[in-house]
Formats: C-alpha cells, sequence, structure tokens
C-alpha cells in the first residue's frame, strides 16, 4: 500500500518539474537550454520550499539535497562545471551528512511538537518577500553591461587563477577551515569529569 | 526565449532562493532548520556569484573562483554552527529556539 | 537737672526691671516683686517731676537718644518728645501702671509665674512708655508691635490653658491686621513727606496741603487708622478683646482698659492735623466708633461673665472716644481717656477682688448678695459704676456729657443720638452687674459660701486710690470750663484745665476744620443738651433697678427674675444676636478659617494630585515606555534576526527612493 502512494508522489515530482521544461520548450520556443533551465530552476525552488515547510525535519535534510542536486545542474548550465562538481563533492556530500548527524543528535524524546512556525512567521513571510521584491527590482532594473551569452569558466583557468591572484583567500580559508574543525570538535566534545582518584 | 542567457532570470532564481532561505530562517523553531535556512542563502549568494562571472566579462573566471571560496566557507560555518547547536541541545534538552531566552531581560 | 534728661529714665527704670526680673526673678519666689515694683513707683515719680515741669509751661521737652537709622535719605532718630498730650498720656500709664503692679502682688500671690508675670508687666510699661513718648512714627510703630507682644504674652500667662493660648493668638494675629494698614499708612507719610518725624512730618503734611501729595491725605489717614481700629479694638477688628479676658484680671484692667486700647486714641490725636484735613475720614472714624459702642454696648446687656460686661463696655467707650474724635472734638476724647481709665480700672481691679472672693468665679449668675461680705469692694465698685454711667458729679458725667455735647454742636447729629441709646445702654448694664453681683439673694456655690472674704490690703488700697479719680477727676480737670464753671459763677468763655493744656496741641486741627467757637449757653442748647445726659442715665440706671433689685441707702427693691424674662422673651432676636455677640465670631470663622481652610484643602489636593501627579506621571511615563520598550529584548535570536531583515529592507528601500530618479 505504502509503494504505490510513494510511485504517485515521484509522479506528481516529475510532472511538477516537466510541465515548466516542456511549456518552455513548446509554447515559448525556447531552446534546449532554456527548457532545462526552467525545469530545474522549478525544482529547485519547490525544494527549496519543502525545506522551509515540511513538519518532518529529516524530510527537510533531503530536500534540501535535492535542491543542492539542482543548483548543481544550474551552475552546469552556467558553464561552470568545476563549480558545479565542488557543490555536489561539499554540500551534498559533507554538509548535508553533517546536518543529517546533527538531526540525528539532536531529536527529541517527546513526539514532534504540534507548531512548526513560530509567532512572527507572518512577519517573517512579509519580510521574505519584500526582500525577493527589492533584489528583483534590481535585478531587472539595473543595466549589467552583460555580456550576450554565457562565458564558460574553464577549469585549468580556475586552478591557474585560484594559485595565482587568489592565493591568499584560498590560504586564509584552508586555515578558516582548520579552526572550524578544531574548533567544532571542542564546541560539541562531552565533558569529561576527572573520575575520583585518578590525578588528571 | 532567451531565459538561460539572460543574467537576470539566474539573479530573479537567486532572489528567490534568498527569500525562501531568510522566511525559514526567520520562521522556524528548530534551530537544525535555520541552519539548513542559511544553506539556502548562502547558495543563492552563490548562485549570483557564478551568474554574474558568467556574463559580465570583467569578471570572467573569477566568478568560479569566489564561488569555490565561498562553498569552503559554508562548509566552516556549517560545521561550527552544529557543533554550538549540539552543545546547546546538550544543556538545554531541546532544539527548539524558541526555548533559548536566556538573554530575556 | 535737665528735664529734658530725666525723660529716657521713665521707660528705662522698667525696663531695668524687666531685664533683672527675666534673669533673676525665679531664684527670688515670693519676693520677686519688689524689683519691678520699685521700678514701676520711681519711674511714676519721674514722671510726675517732668510731666508738672511740661503742664505749668507752654515747653515741650524734645531728646534725640541716637541717631538710628542713617541711610542715605532714609534718615530717622530714635528720641523722645514730651508736650501736653504726651504728659496727659504719661498720667494716665503710669498711675494706673504703678496700681496694677501693687495690686498685682495680692491678686497673684498663688501663681506659679508671679516672677513671670511681673516680668512681662515691666516690659509692657517700658512697650507703653515709648509708645507715648516717640519723637518718630518708627519708633511709635516699634513700640506698637511691643506692646501688641506683651498683650500676646500677659493674655497667654496660665500658657497650659488652651483657651488662654487661643485667645492670645487671636489678640495678636487681629491686632496684626490692623498693623499692615498702619505700616503701609507710615510709610505713605515717608513717601509724603521724606521724613519719619512726627512734628515734621505733620508740619510738612499740613503746610504743603495746596500742593497735592503723591499719595492723598485722606488715604495716608484711612490707613493709620486702621491701625487704630486694630489696636483698639473697633469695629471690625473686635474680636479679640472679649477674649483676652482669659488673661489674669490685672492684665485686664492694665492693658485692656487703661493703657494699651488707648494706643490708638493716643495715636488718632497725635496725628490729628492729619485727620482734620481729611473731612471724609473723620467720618468714617466716628461712624466705626459710634457703631462699635452700639454694637458693644447691646451685647453687654446679656452676658453672664463679669468681665465680659467689661470687656465690652470698653469697646463701647473706646467707640465714644473714636466719634468724639470723628466729630473733631479731640479734647472731649483725651478727656474721656483719662477718666474712663480710672474708673475701667478701677472696675476691672474690682472685679478681680470679687472673682478673688468667691474663688476664681467668673459667672454672675453664681454670685449675689456680696454687698455685706466683701463691702471695700462692693463701695469701690459702685463708684466705678455711677461714674461710668454717667451720672453728676462723678468724673463720667462730665466727659461723656462733652463727647455728646460737642458732637451734637458740631453737627453730628445722629453720633449724638447713637451716643444718648448707649448711655441708656451703659447704665442699665452696668446697674445689672452690680445688681447680680453684690444686690439680692446669695446663688454663690454652697460650698464657696462660708469662705467668702475681703481681699488683702495690698488689693484693697490700689481700689479706694482709684476711686478718688472717679470721683473728683471730672471736676478737676473741667474747671473752671463748662459746664460746673458757668454754673458756679465763672465767665462763659473760660476754658477747662485740661482743654488749656491741649488747646495748643489740637490747634492746627481746629484752625484746618474751622469750627465757629460758640460760648458756653448753660440755659440754652448747652444746658439743654445736659439735662439730656443726666436724664437718659437716670433712666437706664433706673431700669436695671427695676430688673435686677437695689440697695442703696434707704432705695429697697426685689430681684425680678420673672420680669427679666418676660422681657426678654418679647424681643427674641435681639436678644439672641446679643448672646451671640452679633454672630461676628461666627462669621469671622466662616468667612476666613472655614473658607480658608477649604482653600487649603483644595491647593492641598491641587498639588497632591495634579503637581504630584504630573511628576508621577512622568515617572510611570518613563518606567511603562521603559517596560514596553524592553520587550524588544526577548533574548531570542530569531526577534533579533526579524529586527535585522527589517532594517535591511528600509535601508534597502530608501537607497532606492533616493537614487530614483525624480522627475
Amino acid at each position: 500500500m505504502r509503494a504505490w502512494l510513494y510511485l504517485i508522489a515521484a509522479a506528481i515530482a516529475g510532472g511538477i518539474v516537466a510541465t515548466p521544461a516542456i511549456l518552455v520548450f513548446v509554447l515559448f520556443g525556447g531552446t534546449f537550454d532554456d527548457a532545462l533551465f526552467a525545469a530545474l530552476a522549478t525544482l529547485l525552488i519547490v525544494s527549496a520550499i519543502a525545506v522551509v515547510t515540511m513538519r518532518d525535519i529529516i524530510r527537510c535534510g533531503l530536500a534540501m539535497i535535492v535542491s543542492f542536486l539542482a543548483l548543481a545542474g544550474i551552475y552546469v548550465i552556467l558553464r561552470a562545471p568545476i563549480v558545479a562538481a565542488t557543490q555536489v563533492l561539499v554540500y551534498i556530500g559533507a554538509i548535508s551528512v553533517l546536518i543529517l548527524f546533527a538531526i540525528m543528535l539532536t531529536q527529541e524524546k517527546v513526539a514532534p511538537t504540534k507548531l512548526v512556525f513560530q509567532t512572527q512567521a507572518v512577519p517573517g513571510a512579509v519580510a521574505a518577500i519584500i526582500i525577493a521584491l527589492l533584489v528583483s527590482i534590481t535585478a531587472l532594473g539595473t543595466d549589467w553591461k552583460a555580456s550576450a551569452d554565457r562565458v564558460r569558466a574553464a577549469t585549468e583557468q580556475v586552478a591557474s587563477l585560484l594559485f595565482s591572484s587568489y592565493v591568499l583567500p584560498f590560504e586564509v580559508v584552508s586555515v578558516l577551515l582548520l579552526a572550524a574543525v578544531v574548533g567544532g570538535v571542542f564546541i560539541a566534545k562531552k565533558e569529561r569529569r576527572p573520575e575520583p582518584g585518578s590525578d588528571i | 526565449m532567451g531565459l538561460a542567457e539572460n543574467l537576470a532570470t539566474y539573479l530573479e532564481v537567486a532572489g528567490t532562493l534568498f527569500a525562501i532561505g531568510t522566511f525559514g530562517f526567520l520562521a522556524r523553531r528548530n534551530a537544525i532548520s535555520m541552519l539548513m535556512s542559511i544553506e539556502l542563502m548562502l547558495n543563492a549568494v552563490n548562485l549570483s556569484i557564478v551568474a554574474f562571472g558568467a556574463f559580465i566579462p570583467t569578471l570572467q573566471t573569477q566568478g568560479a573562483v569566489i564561488a569555490l571560496l565561498v562553498i569552503a566557507t559554508a562548509a566552516a560555518e556549517a560545521t561550527v554552527g552544529l557543533a554550538i547547536v549540539i552543545a546547546i541541545f546538550r544543556n538545554r534538552k531541546t532544539p527548539l529556539v524558541d526555548e533559548y531566552d536566556a538573554m530575556r531581560r | 537737672m535737665d528735664t529734658a534728661s530725666l525723660i529716657p529714665l521713665i521707660p528705662a527704670l522698667p525696663l531695668a526691671g524687666f531685664l533683672l526680673t527675666a534673669a533673676f526673678g525665679r531664684r527670688f519666689g515670693k519676693g520677686a516683686h519688689w524689683i519691678p515694683v520699685g521700678a514701676v513707683v520711681l519711674s511714676w515719680l519721674i514722671a510726675m517731676v517732668v510731666v508738672s515741669q511740661s503742664l505749668t509751661s507752654d515747653q515741650a521737652f524734645a531728646i534725640t537718644l541716637w541717631h538710628w537709622i542713617p541711610a542715605g535719605s532714609f534718615q530717622v532718630d530714635a528720641g523722645f518728645y514730651v508736650d501736653h498730650l504726651s504728659s496727659v498720656l504719661l498720667i494716665v500709664v503710669t498711675t494706673i501702671g504703678m496700681l496694677v503692679h501693687i495690686y498685682s502682688i495680692g491678686y497673684m500671690a498663688h501663681d506659679d509665674g508671679y516672677w513671670r508675670f511681673f516680668a512681662y508687666l515691666n516690659l509692657f510699661m517700658v512697650s507703653m512708655l515709648i509708645l507715648v513718648l516717640a519723637d518718630s512714627w518708627l519708633l511709635l510703630f516699634v513700640a506698637w508691635e511691643l506692646v501688641g507682644l506683651c498683650s500676646y504674652l500677659l493674655i497667654g500667662h496660665w500658657y497650659r490653658k488652651n483657651t488662654a493660648a487661643l485667645a492670645a493668638k487671636k489678640a495678636f494675629i487681629v491686632n496684626r491686621v490692623g498693623d499692615v494698614g498702619f505700616a503701609l499708612g507710615i510709610m505713605a507719610i515717608f513717601i509724603d513727606t521724606g521724613t519719619l518725624n512726627i512734628r515734621d512730618s505733620l508740619t510738612s503734611l499740613t503746610a504743603g496741603s495746596t500742593a497735592s501729595p503723591t499719595i492723598p491725605i485722606w488715604v495716608v489717614a484711612l490707613l493709620i487708622f486702621a491701625g487704630a481700629v486694630g489696636k483698639s479694638a473697633q469695629f471690625p477688628l473686635h474680636v479679640w478683646l472679649p477674649d483676652a479676658m482669659e488673661g489674669p484680671t490685672p492684665v485686664s484692667a492694665l492693658i485692656h482698659a487703661a493703657t494699651m486700647v488707648n494706643a490708638g486714641v493716643y495715636m488718632v490725636a497725635r496725628a490729628n492735623p492729619i485727620f482734620a484735613s481729611a473731612p471724609q475720614v473723620m467720618t468714617i472714624v466716628a461712624a466705626i466708633g459710634i457703631f462699635t459702642a452700639i454694637l458693644a454696648a447691646s451685647i453687654a446687656m446679656t452676658q453672664t461673665d463679669i468681665k465680659r460686661v467689661l470687656a465690652y463696655s470698653t469697646l463701647s467707650q473706646l467707640g465714644y472716644m473714636f466719634a468724639s474724635l470723628g466729630a473733631g472734638a479731640f479734647g472731649a476724647a483725651i478727656f474721656h481717656l483719662m477718666t474712663h481709665g480710672f474708673f475701667k480700672g478701677l472696675l476691672f481691679l474690682g472685679s478681680g477682688s470679687v472673682i478673688h472672693a468667691v474663688h476664681e468665679e467668673q459667672d454672675m449668675r453664681k454670685m449675689g448678695g456680696l454687698r455685706k461680705k466683701i463691702p471695700q469692694t462692693y463701695r469701690t465698685m459702685l463708684i466705678g459704676a455711677i461714674a461710668i454711667s454717667g451720672i453728676p458729679p462723678l468724673a463720667g458725667f462730665f466727659s461723656k456729657d462733652e463727647i455728646l455735647g460737642e458732637a451734637f454742636k458740631t453737627g453730628f447729629y445722629w453720633v449724638w443720638a447713637i451716643g444718648v441709646v448707649v448711655a441708656i445702654l451703659t447704665a442699665f448694664y452696668m446697674f445689672r452687674l452690680i445688681g447680680l453681683t453684690f444686690w439680692g439673694e446669695s446663688r454663690v456655690d454652697p460650698e464657696v459660701e462660708p469662705n467668702i472674704h475681703e481681699s488683702p490690703p495690698v488689693m484693697t488700697t490700689p481700689l479706694w486710690l482709684l476711686a478718688i479719680p472717679s470721683v473728683l477727676l471730672g471736676i478737676v480737670l473741667s474747671w473752671p470750663g463748662p459746664p460746673l464753671g458757668p454754673l458756679l459763677g465763672q465767665p462763659a468763655d473760660a476754658q477747662g484745665l485740661l482743654a488749656g493744656w491741649l488747646a495748643p496741641v489740637f490747634a492746627q486741627a481746629q484752625t484746618l476744620l474751622s469750627r465757629p467757637e460758640a460760648a458756653f449757653d448753660i440755659g440754652g442748647l448747652d444746658g439743654g443738651l445736659l439735662l439730656v445726659s443726666i436724664v437718659v442715665a437716670i433712666v437706664g440706671m433706673v431700669a436695671a433697678w427695676r430688673l435686677f433689685g437695689v440697695e442703696i441707702g434707704p432705695l429697697r427693691g426685689g430681684q425680678r427674675p420673672a420680669a427679666v424674662k418676660s422681657l426678654t422673651a418679647r424681643m427674641p432676636f435681639l436678644y439672641r444676636a446679643s448672646v451671640n455677640k452679633w454672630w461676628f465670631d461666627d462669621i469671622n470663622h466662616v468667612v476666613f478659617i472655614a473658607f480658608g481652610g477649604w482653600v487649603a484643602s483644595a491647593l492641598a489636593w491641587f498639588d497632591r494630585n495634579i503637581v504630584d501627579g504630573i511628576v508621577n506621571a512622568i515617572g510611570s511615563v518613563t518606567r511603562r515606555s521603559g517596560s514596553g520598550l524592553a520587550r524588544v529584548q526577548t533574548g531570542r535570536v530569531q526577534n533579533y534576526a526579524l529586527g535585522i531583515a527589517i532594517g535591511l529592507i528600509v535601508m534597502a528601500g530608501s537607497y532606492f527612493f533616493i537614487t530614483a530618479p525624480h522627475p
């Protein structure tokens, strides 16, 4: 009984994703890139909404993974494959796992609470909408002097740039990662009380 | 239609994602949800950086480089944030942020 | 020895007496009276020397003691001045003062504050003497206030008694009300004349009467009259004198009959040029005076406390004096001042003797039949009563008749008419007092009755010494003038002794008032008025005899309390008004005390609720807005994040507005 519920859910999801792609491709006469972009963007937005609205927090984490994947796809459309690869490796491979572990460690013994949202959810929503409006007004209103098409970010050039003019930020970020790891371990470890009789 | 060749499109998507992340950050009760919303916001920013890098001639590959550094920073921040959440959970026995009001007047 | 240099000794001796008694009196115990009485006797002797020098010559003596205030255009000297008017007053003040001091040795013998009493009595003598001798308005005012202070101290001698303390306070405060006017008047004198010396200011005020002074003379006269109204207890400031009877009887005799209350009369007489230049004010003075006279006489008719009757009688006689001053008969007023001082002092000291005999009982309804038991007191008081009723040939007849006669002849017919009514009432209530106290059946408390005894000689001697002037002074001072002079063959335009002395003092006023001099016509108008005075006095006396009994020589008659009751029943309103003192105390209470208390509580309400309310409101607004604003600090990160988001939106939005292209 459960199985075909999941199938229906998957079909709906696929439908949701495929519809705009088809729309763009067929109705508006866009290129293949456009259709792909429409599909991925829809997936991204829908899963992001799922992250912030679902009750079960594990499902939120999984929806987050889906959104990361969609984002990686969009990076590929933007002709920056190295970023896409790094996104998948780091975000999905490390951060999402970390988050899932943390969820596991902080689960409450009692049943999930009734309220998902805070009392300030409505003002928060209003603020979010206004922020979105502001960004879109800026984005649409400014003349970015953009080039006509996407420029490819070649991996070799990224690497050479990373180790020539961006080497200082690179080194600093690595130190930052070291500090974060040490700090994280230190904050999260259990406090050990010295046992009576030992000489610690 | 030129959706994918238009810088504005990517910026719109990034803005929407950022707004969603903001809403989640302000509205959810669980601390981990807040962190997930933060990740969404960081990703939105990352997307806009990469989009700028792809479209603006003077920023050619720099966008990608900056994006890589941002991802690394986000990883570091997620680590420390989750460690803090775990530490607080051990003290307060609850992951719900509206219970963390010891700094109330 | 130069007479002028003797003058400062007159107040200086009692001053020394006061200081010594105040410092050491307690130690002397029963002997505390020697120094003060000795000081007053010596002062009397010196005063008699000075007075005899002054009255037998036309010379006036002045002595400047020291230069008091040298302040640029405000120069005041402290000095004494003795002319005929001051001499007359000196006689009254020192003589009666001395006799009261001697009397007090006996009266206050059992009192705890014996030394304190004599100290204050001496201080009072000092103040009164400085007042009479003062040569400067400022010095007079200082002495004026000092006299009021001594009155307060002496009325409240038995300070532990609540009524006495309240009465002393009332006297002082009511005096003060009048003194405000007096002070303003003195300031007005200074503004108009630039000097506070009495003689100089009087000459310059009347000399420059053609030019208009800064402050009109009638205003000056009215203001200083206000002081006289307060000090001499005229309407409407009369309410303190009856209450002042709470003090010991010698105090009542000295201060409230013979000396202090005469200060107002003396002051108006001294300032006679000012008043003569303002005829409207003279009318006001006469009106207030005669109104007080009849008001007080009507109240005295029903009072049951022996001292109250005498107090209201004093008010009434003072009213006569002011009426006389207002009618322009200054000499007559001073004549009455002298005679009244003696016989009222006699009556008060006599009443003290009565009170002493019946063991401090002052209610006349509990007296009666004391004629045989305290004969000396009885005889002297009878003399006093006959004198005050205006029955010839005792002193009161001469002075009262002169007042009434002068009032009629100067055209103040209403003063004369009311004065005649007052004369009837005076005779009536005085003989009512004698009747209730000395005649008829004894109503004395049976426990007290066996112990009734005559007062010691130290008390009865002053009584006889006062009785003598009460009998003879009228004849002596009016000889050889009217009314006896023409009757016994003297020339019709002869002047009486006192009139002769005082003529130069009041000459300026007489010229200002421009009254024609008419010779005394015994067969005509003057004789008729004389007859009227005698008749009304006898009518009042006989009426009192009918109701309250009589036992003089061959005359006998019983008391008729039933007749008294039916008479009062026929005039219920008048009777009630008289018993309640015409409700003036109640009016004062409602208007000033109750109303003032209401205003005060309204202001207190205002202060508590509005003024404090504003302050408290500011405090509570601050507190509530603080606690309201503090609710922002929830301690939750998400609430702060919302704040950040809102701030971000505001900043970004305003950036839009600022950089948007304006049309």
